[in-house]
């Protein structure tokens, strides 16, 4: 148990220094391009790392109610975000304003905002689906 | 499926907390199987099996 607790503690610790280090490199991206690179790259992997950790610490009933609400309710928001994507792609979106949720108001901007638009849609519907497998199964 | 977690755990005179800490998963986890709204994997179903000493036909059944 003891091993175990000191193991969880090294793999949160190692993703939190992923993560200074990201904060690090962020603030001194400002100036140099290549280090916002090295901050964004530290930055997900800090996340996947931490992401990672807490799943394997959680007991199999809450990682199944994650892996569950992942597939159904992010594919969910997937299937909302694609009819998006499908019609912008055509002559309908012609006129459609283009809202810039991410960056700035440059083709790289927009495809960031589409992105994460997708990302917001998946990850509600993520959440209404752990809640709704916490209700199904409490 | 339905199990005798409950009958089990009531004959030991443990809390669900008591069953969760030797199973090592939450106390929600342990109210979800007892109620039969979730299915324990085969290595927990095992490891019930082990704690109560019992084999794991004895606890559930279909």
């Amino acid at each position: 148990m003891r091993s175990q607790r000191a193991r969880s503690f090294i793999a949160r610790g190692g993703g939190f220094i992923l993560l200074i280090l990201a904060v690090v490199f962020a603030r001194i991206g400002a100036h140099d391009g290549w280090a916002m690179w090295v901050a964004a790259v530290l930055g997900m992997i800090s996340a996947f790392w931490i992401g990672g950790a807490w799943m394997a610490s959680i007991d199999e009933a809450a990682q199944e109610a994650h892996k569950w609400s992942w597939y159904w309710g992010g594919s969910g928001g997937m299937a909302i975000g694609g009819v998006l994507v499908i019609l912008a792609a055509t002559p309908v979106a012609r006129d459609w304003p283009a809202p810039v949720i991410l960056g700035e108001a440059t083709p790289a901007g927009y495809a960031a905002s589409g992105a994460m638009g997708m990302l917001l849609l998946m990850v509600t519907g993520y959440l209404l689906a752990w809640g709704l497998w916490w209700l199904r199964h409490r | 499926m339905n199990n005798r977690l409950k009958v089990l755990r009531a004959e030991r005179d443990w809390s669900q907390a008591d069953l969760a800490n030797r199973l090592g998963v939450s106390r929600q986890t342990v109210n979800a199987l007892e109620t039969g709204r979730y299915d324990p994997s085969l290595p927990l179903a095992f490891k019930i099996a082990a704690v109560f000493d019992q084999p794991i036909e004895s606890i559930f059944s279909a």
